[in-house]
């Protein structure tokens, strides 16, 4: 009897912890470097996002070639010149929420984290600290962020003549919709 | 000389027209394009699984045409987005496509022929602008 009672408990146990654990694969990622010249903006709706809400880890994963731009030319420039794509197919952010057990999985409402990580873009790794708001509602979990990159932090650099056009800093959004990890 | 000049007028127009053609150039669409290279769902997501590297040197950026069973649809309104059995419980080969696009014949369970441009690996294969190969 007491033998199942604990396992029971275990089971128990283990099973709230991986419904800890959420992820996509239809996360949303906006670039936009516009400046008052140009509107320069993409947006990648294949991002892969997991969080473990239990540790706080989350992390973050976009395929650079996934961008999609509206002007064609813009879109080879980016990958070609500025990403350089073919060498650094992938942008990674791997970090922490801060606070991450004042979400409340079972509650609805609207949480603002910190998150802490790093973000490795076009062969560049960088400490990035970030606002994201998380909202659950009715057990459905979705986030938004926010952040501002500078793109010489990344090595990415911006040729004299088109200097006025493109943005030195960059924001980038995200938002992502979450579903449990089976 | 006047001749000169109004050939010059002439030349510098179509080279302005050229080059606004080409700055407001829209992403072409794959849908006349032959495809690159021609395989299953299974195989591609096998080739990204065992060696990345090598198969981003080979599929990064080129239209494959990729024959596997459908999983589902997702339509979130902006894009559409085939997934198709890799042979991977947590893998899949992803095939974004335009929200307006043509997806008749496509629905879970069935096998279709897609074409897409191949943009790497995360957990999946991604292809984007993607049409179904008729």
């Amino acid at each position: 009897m007491k033998k199942s009672l604990i396992l029971t408990l275990l089971l128990f146990t283990f099973w709230s912890l991986n419904a800890q654990k959420y992820f996509t694969k239809e996360g949303k990622v906006n670039f936009d470097s516009s400046t008052g010249i140009e509107k320069i903006a993409a947006v990648n709706t294949k991002a892969t996002s997991v969080v473990d809400f239990a540790s706080g880890a989350i992390e973050w994963g976009v395929l650079v070639k996934a961008f999609k731009f509206e002007k064609a030319l813009m879109q080879e420039h980016f990958n070609e010149n500025y990403m350089e794509s073919n060498k650094y197919p992938k942008a990674t952010f791997k970090g922490k929420i801060d606070n991450a057990a004042s979400i409340k999985l079972d509650k609805d409402g609207t949480y603002n984290v910190v998150v802490k990580g790093t973000l490795d873009m076009h062969g560049v790794a960088k400490p990035v600290t970030a606002n994201a708001t998380f909202v659950v509602k009715g057990g459905a979990i979705s986030a938004t962020s926010k952040i501002k990159v500078l793109l010489a932090d990344y090595n990415v650099t911006i040729p004299s003549v088109v200097k006025e056009s493109i943005s030195k800093e960059v924001t980038i959004s995200i938002a992502a919709d979450y579903s449990v990890f089976k | 000389m006047k001749k000169y000049l109004w050939l010059l007028l002439v030349a510098v127009l179509l080279g302005a027209a050229y080059a606004y053609y080409q700055y407001n150039r829209p992403v072409a669409s794959l849908e006349d394009k032959s495809a690159d290279v021609v395989l299953s769902a299974p195989d591609l997501l096998k080739a990204f699984e065992t060696n990345e590297a090598d198969a981003n040197k080979n599929y990064l950026d080129k239209v494959i045409e990729v024959q596997g069973e459908v999983v589902k649809i997702e339509d979130d309104g902006t894009k559409k987005s085939v997934y198709l059995k890799s042979g991977n419980e947590m893998s899949s080969v992803i095939c974004e496509m335009e929200a307006g696009a043509d997806t008749q014949g496509v629905s879970a369970g069935s096998t279709v022929t897609m074409k897409g441009k191949c943009t790497g690996y995360l957990m999946d294969v991604v292809l984007v602008q993607s049409v179904v190969k008729k």
